[in-house]
């Protein structure tokens, strides 16, 4: 009898998770993407009976979903947790009265990790697109980054600006930023493009010339490339910025009280200057936000 | 970073893989025999109902199993998520014991009537033909097929990562991703090979030890 | 009365009608030997007394008890203890592979009085048995002349001598009647000799035994009885000068004629 509840909750799990990753990548379609927004909701009812930011009151505690990346959330010397990401939500929270957590994920199951409420917020350099914007609720944006390409040192004289980039085989994070930016210039759009799965495989992708270009973040090439990494001898074509992008912390949609009392914080944050203080310390004042 | 460090870093993941590699083999090894009994059974219903469980186990893959182990019951019933370890486990468990069941099916099935008349004509009781006469014979048999799954389960190990638990290759990727150094992830290898390569001799002596009879 | 009585057996597997109405009956002491073509039933038959087959009518009685009514169920324990009385010896031995000879032999009477005994028995009490045990099975195994193979498993040893470990196993647990379903067809033909070697001489010790066999010339000069079966029912019964040298029926006549033929040819 047992088995066969188990069993009916596979069949049932098998359909939902199926729905929620077409939700998660499908671009438009609002009939397919509100069904597993609305039964989040339903289950949120029966869990918390105050509103949404009852249920983190109540259990005191506010888990970040992160993955590790310089300078946003890493180790120092010590295997302290660290980063301009991880100092930010420490000071939110603090303002917020709730301890903050931090939770590794897996990047590209970010949406299914805040709607199991198995993480309260994606708050790791999330960048605002119009996609996500339907399926989950941001903060004020507080990072605004650009998308860099990233050439073999070597080939530093033959990409020296867009032009020169044409016919050249292209990659960047499946959709990531990287991949709109390119979608949505004029020269690039043209090249072959290559999907990697995450940003720092567009990096392996370069090193390893399987592509003529990488097109990732400012923040992560700056923190990736230098002299003492493996990626010495990868480098960032100057002069050359696609479309921008910001970063802001994704909530969920429903939790409409939560998002104010964030943003209340980061204001009062941005007000007495521990957040450009914050941003300075990890080298980031030349993309922070409120300049 | 130093290849001790690494190392040392590494070996956390590796220690988290031992885990789930070992709580799977405890769990799966009798839970599978059970499930084996159950689609062995007289009784129609519940041989189907367990015939039908390993053909969805073994229909879909492990990692989206473990994806819904761990959430679904958020998304599903809004209830709380397990451990993201606890999570793991319980999914390589079930689809294990799934994989082992149908090993030891294939293996009760050879063996012949005969031994269970003649132990039936000896006065034996079901259970005792089972464990004196029967089982030893059984084992002798799914030691090689079981050598198989417990390699493949090692290596398997490396999907607890689709739930971000850190397990060696997780463990390497991080290191990747945060000092921007790529030899850890092809070190790891070393880590399957030589783990693997234990358990192939330990195997091979098994097998060796139950030759001493043939057939 | 008679020792054994088969009464009105019938057995059917599906549509098919194996058994259809089995009557005879035996002495204590006496060596029956059932013959026919392959497909007349008489393996069937031999099951149905070790109940390894339930029939679907008939009884059997064994010395004014009765062990088997169609009419009734017996539980598993019942049965157990019942089939406890025939023991069986099969065409293909049916050894555990994984055992030495002397523990095959030992194996069934240690589970028996030791495993199944309604009393908890003390360590001491259960070494004894064991060695009562082992003793007996030596005496037996030696008695087959296997005595050289006690520590060898069945996979080293020939089919004669398997069949002779197989024999041994039976008598270790004493059965009132024993059973042979065709003991040497598994045997290569300069292995049988040992084999039937071997049940001469437990006919010798009067023993009470029933012996489905190929083997005419050795049901012959053995058998005190022989039954010929054909289509599930006993169509020839008598002593082996009456079946062999006088057979009254047309199936009995023209069988012997074709494993005459075999053996001549």
């Amino acid at each position: 009898m047992k088995i066969k509840r188990i069993a009916a909750m596979l069949l049932a799990g098998i359909m939902t998770v199926g729905l929620c990753s077409c939700a998660s990548t499908t671009t438009s379609s609002n009939d397919s993407s509100s069904e597993p927004a609305s039964a989040a909701e339903g289950a949120e009812n029966s869990s918390a009976e105050g509103g949404d930011w009852a249920y983190i009151a109540d259990k005191g505690t506010f888990v970040a979903g992160i993955t590790y990346f310089e300078p946003m959330n890493y180790f120092d010397e010590n295997g302290e947790l660290i980063g301009f990401e991880t100092e930010f939500t420490k000071a939110v929270c603090e303002k917020l009265g709730v301890e903050a957590k931090f939770q590794e994920i897996e990047w590209d199951k970010k949406e299914i990790e805040l709607n199991a409420k198995t993480i309260d917020a994606i708050w790791n350099g999330l960048t605002v697109t119009e996609e996500r914007k339907e399926n989950m609720a941001f903060s004020t944006p507080y990072i605004r980054n650009k998308q860099v390409v990233v050439i073999k040192t070597d080939n530093a004289d033959k990409y020296k600006d867009i032009e020169s980039m044409a016919g050249a085989s292209c990659a960047a994070e499946s959709g990531s930023a990287g991949q709109s930016a390119i979608e949505a210039d004029a020269v690039l759009s043209q090249n072959e493009f290559i999907g990697a799965s995450a940003q720092k495989d567009v990096l392996l992708e370069v090193k390893s010339g399987t592509v003529e270009l990488g097109v990732i973040d400012y923040v992560m090439a700056k923190a990736s490339i230098g002299a003492d990494t493996d990626y010495s001898d990868l480098m960032i074509v100057e002069n050359v910025e696609l479309q921008p992008e910001e970063y802001a912390i994704g909530l969920r949609k429903e939790d409409t009280e939560t998002l104010a009392k964030i943003n209340a914080a980061i204001d009062e944050l941005v007000a007495d200057g521990t957040l450009k203080q914050i941003a300075e310390k990890y080298d980031l004042a030349d993309v922070y936000a409120f300049n | 970073m130093s290849f001790l460090e690494v190392t040392a870093q590494l070996a956390d993941g590796f220690l988290t893989t031992l885990m789930i590699f070992g709580i799977t083999l405890v769990g799966a090894l009798p839970l599978g025999l059970l499930i084996t009994l159950g689609s062995m059974s007289k009784v129609k219903p519940i041989k189907w109902v367990f015939k039908t469980f390993v053909w969805i186990i073994r229909g879909t893959p492990l990692m989206l199993q473990i994806i819904l182990v761990f959430f679904g019951p958020g998304l599903i019933f809004g209830a709380k998520a397990l451990p993201r370890l606890v999570a793991v486990i319980i999914a390589f468990i079930i689809n294990y014991a799934c994989y082992f069941s149908e090993i030891y099916r294939g293996g009760i099935e050879s063996i012949p009537k005969g031994q269970y008349e003649a132990g039936q004509v000896l006065g034996m009781t079901k259970t005792q033909i089972f464990f004196k006469v029967v089982l030893f014979q059984v084992i002798k048999r799914i030691v090689p097929p079981m050598g198989n799954e417990i390699i493949t389960l090692v290596k398997d190990t490396s999907l607890a990562r689709v739930i971000a638990v850190v397990e060696l290759v997780k463990a390497a990727e991080t290191i990747v991703a945060l000092k921007s150094i790529i030899w850890p992830l092809f070190y790891v290898g070393a880590f399957y090979l030589l783990f693997s390569g234990i358990l192939s001799v330990l195997l091979n002596l098994a097998e060796k030890k139950l030759n001493y009879y043939q057939g | 009365m008679a020792f054994l009585e088969v009464k009105n057996i019938f057995k059917r597997f599906g549509k098919t009608e194996v058994l259809k109405g089995i009557d005879f009956s035996m002495e204590k002491g006496e060596v029956l030997a059932i013959i026919g073509s392959s497909g007349s039933g008489k393996t069937t038959l031999l099951r149905c007394l070790n109940f390894l087959e339930s029939p679907d009518l008939g009884s059997i009685v064994l010395e004014g008890e009765e062990l088997f009514n169609a009419e009734q169920k017996y539980s598993d324990r019942e049965i157990r203890e019942k089939r406890l009385h025939f023991g069986l010896v099969f065409q293909s031995f049916n050894l555990f592979p994984q055992y030495t000879v002397l523990k095959n032999v030992c194996l069934a009477p240690e589970l028996m009085r030791i495993d199944q005994s309604e009393k908890k028995l003390s360590r001491a009490e259960k070494i004894q048995i064991r060695k009562e045990i082992e003793e007996n099975a030596r005496q037996i195994l030696a008695s087959v002349g296997l005595s050289d193979k006690l520590m060898n498993y069945p996979c080293e040893l020939s089919g004669g001598q398997q069949q002779r470990v197989a024999i041994a196993r039976a008598l270790a647990m004493k059965p009132v009647i024993l059973c042979f379903d065709e003991p040497t067809s598994a045997l290569d033909p300069e292995l049988t000799g040992e084999v039937l070697k071997v049940i001469r001489e437990l006919k010798s010790s009067d023993r009470t035994m029933i012996i489905v066999t190929h083997e005419m010339g050795f049901a012959r000069s053995a058998a005190d009885k022989v039954i010929f079966m054909a289509d599930g029912v006993i169509e020839e019964y008598g002593t082996p000068d009456e079946v062999f040298g006088n057979p009254k029926s047309e199936k009995t006549i023209s069988f012997l004629e074709k494993s005459l033929e075999n053996i001549t040819g």
